[in-house]
């Protein structure tokens, strides 16, 4: 019984003292803890040696400084697409330790992407744009903290995206996502740094920077997509999309350091075709009654902006149905008519270029804009008239589907065609479709 | 009226539209912007993109409302927007 109790004694001794050290570990950890934050935060504020060791060849500028450097390592760029205009400027603000960089994009790597958006590699593709860029960033420097933000902008959540940012680069493709970055920038009072590419020109501007000018102000109303074109139908060629995203990574490292000659007020024209750079002077473009002339509270970001655009929020490709069912083949319609061997004559409607890049046999090239033209027609009647014994059948083809409606529209308009045919079609979703459903050798571009 | 011959430059869509990169043009020395545009929409196939090219003259912004008088030599820049990346 005594031994017992004194069992019982001992025992509670040792748990007072487990549990005072537990109590005093806890206290520790906390400190700890405590002591750790402080030095995160001191290191993502303060430049450690191994930063200025690596930013060094920057650091020595006097536009830089160690002041410039600890700017850069605390700001924040939110970069919208990563594409031909986001990987460089990506890599570059990542390379000069910029310390959070923000990627937008709803988009897979595609393997026409390559030739331009250097951050994505050949094994990438399929691989969401997001997930691919901060991969490649984070192996050019782990430093940085990539955050990515892998949704398709619009009016109600770009809002809450640009406020956790300093700084906003347009990078995207097209015209509806540029107005709703526009105006989110102005709304949240960020400044933008917007660039664009097509062909071999490229374009360059700081909007919404000590009060200048917006995108709006320069284009109140939206071109319509068909007239300007976009990479997917236009091109472009890589280093021109290149030149401009390292330049607006330059313009926004002059944003963060408080350079004092930022490109705003001024836009930069660039024609790769002649290496011409030009700087237009954005004088008296201000608008009464523009966005960007109202209070912020007052700013709504909501509208339904592919609307206002007449266009979709993205570069891809727009549908047309411009004949009926039955003036309409499918792929498949098509191969039987081949394998058939009907009196047949298939124009390809698209431009000489395209056409030389891939066509199927037994095919001609006539471009849909020459169809047109008399001495077109002339020939393509003397081809129709050579099939002595049989009225052959039209087929009109194109990329995807929607000029070989066009073409069949235009052939229809003269006697001499539709009087020695037996009928005009279309192959829907053209050689795109051709290549996904009958042939997967075909080049898709 | 009293004419002169200006340099006009093509940029982008324009360029391609103009199937020219440079090129020069008498016009009436005074006139409203919006009255350039228009000869300028006219003569080389611009109508696609008539209302959204800005107009520069000399390297600088013109508003359609404004009322220019140009000089023998001037340089107008024909800029459409590009949105593409």
């Amino acid at each position: 019984m005594t031994t017992l109790h004194k069992v019982n004694t001992d025992d509670k001794i040792n748990d007072e003292e487990i549990n005072c050290l537990k109590e005093e570990i806890a206290l520790l950890k906390n400190e700890l803890n405590k002591k750790i934050g402080l030095l995160k935060i001191k290191q993502k504020k303060c430049l450690t040696n191994l930063d200025v060791s690596r930013y060094s060849r920057q650091i020595i500028l006097p536009e830089i400084g160690i002041e410039g450097q600890r700017k850069l390592k605390t700001a924040s760029v939110l970069i919208i697409g990563v594409g031909g205009l986001g990987c460089p400027s990506s890599m570059y603000l990542v390379s000069a330790g910029v310390g959070t960089i923000g990627l937008v994009d709803y988009d897979e790597v595609e393997l026409n992407n390559l030739h331009r958006q250097l951050l994505h590699a050949q094994h990438n593709v399929g691989m969401r744009k997001v997930e691919s860029g901060k991969l490649s960033l984070n192996r050019i420097n782990e430093d940085v903290n990539i955050v990515v933000h892998d949704v398709q902008l619009d009016g109600h959540n770009s809002l809450d995206i640009f406020k956790q940012y300093d700084v906003i680069i347009d990078a995207s493709d097209n015209l509806v996502t540029r107005y709703i970055i526009n105006d989110t920038c102005v709304k949240a009072g960020k400044p933008l740094v917007s660039g664009s590419a097509i062909h071999c020109d490229g374009q360059l501007t700081v909007y919404n920077y000590k009060g200048s000018v917006c995108f709006r102000c320069l284009h109140p109303k939206p071109q319509s997509p068909e007239t300007v074109g976009n990479c997917a139908s236009a091109g472009v060629l890589g280093p021109v999309p290149g030149v401009i995203g390292v330049l607006q990574a330059m313009e926004t490292i002059k944003i963060i350091i408080g350079h004092p000659n930022v490109l705003y007020n001024s836009l930069l024209l660039y024609d790769g075709g002649d290496c011409d750079f030009k700087k237009i002077k954005l004088i008296n473009v201000k608008r009464n009654g523009c966005i960007c002339t109202k209070n912020p509270e007052d700013i709504t970001i909501t509208m339904d902006y592919e609307e206002f655009c007449g266009s979709k929020a993205n570069d891809k490709f727009k549908t047309l149905c411009l004949l009926n069912e039955n003036e309409r083949l499918t792929v498949l319609d098509l191969k039987k008519l081949v394998s058939e061997k009907q009196s047949f004559l298939i124009i390809d409607v698209r431009n000489k270029i395209e056409y030389d890049m891939c066509h199927l046999p037994h095919t001609i090239n006539i471009q849909l804009n020459d169809l047109k033209n008399e001495e077109t027609l002339t020939k393509l009647i003397e081809k129709i008239n050579s099939f002595t014994n049989t009225k052959p059948n039209l087929v009109t083809i194109c990329r995807r589907g929607n000029d070989s409606q066009r073409a069949v529209n235009e052939l229809k308009k003269h006697s001499q065609i539709t009087n020695k045919v037996n009928w005009i079609k279309d192959v829907i979703g053209g050689l795109h479709d051709w290549s996904m459903k009958i042939d997967k050798d075909f080049p898709i571009y | 009226m009293t004419k002169v011959t200006v340099i006009i430059l093509f940029f982008a869509q324009a360029r391609e539209l103009a199937k020219l990169n440079k090129t020069t043009l008498q016009v009436p020395q005074t006139l409203f912007v919006h009255e350039l545009r228009s000869i300028l929409v006219e003569k080389y196939n611009l109508t696609t993109i008539g209302n959204i090219f800005i107009l520069a003259v000399n390297e600088i912004y013109i508003s359609d409302n404004l009322r220019i008088t140009l000089q023998e030599n001037d340089v107008l820049a024909v800029i459409p927007p590009i949105s593409g990346g």
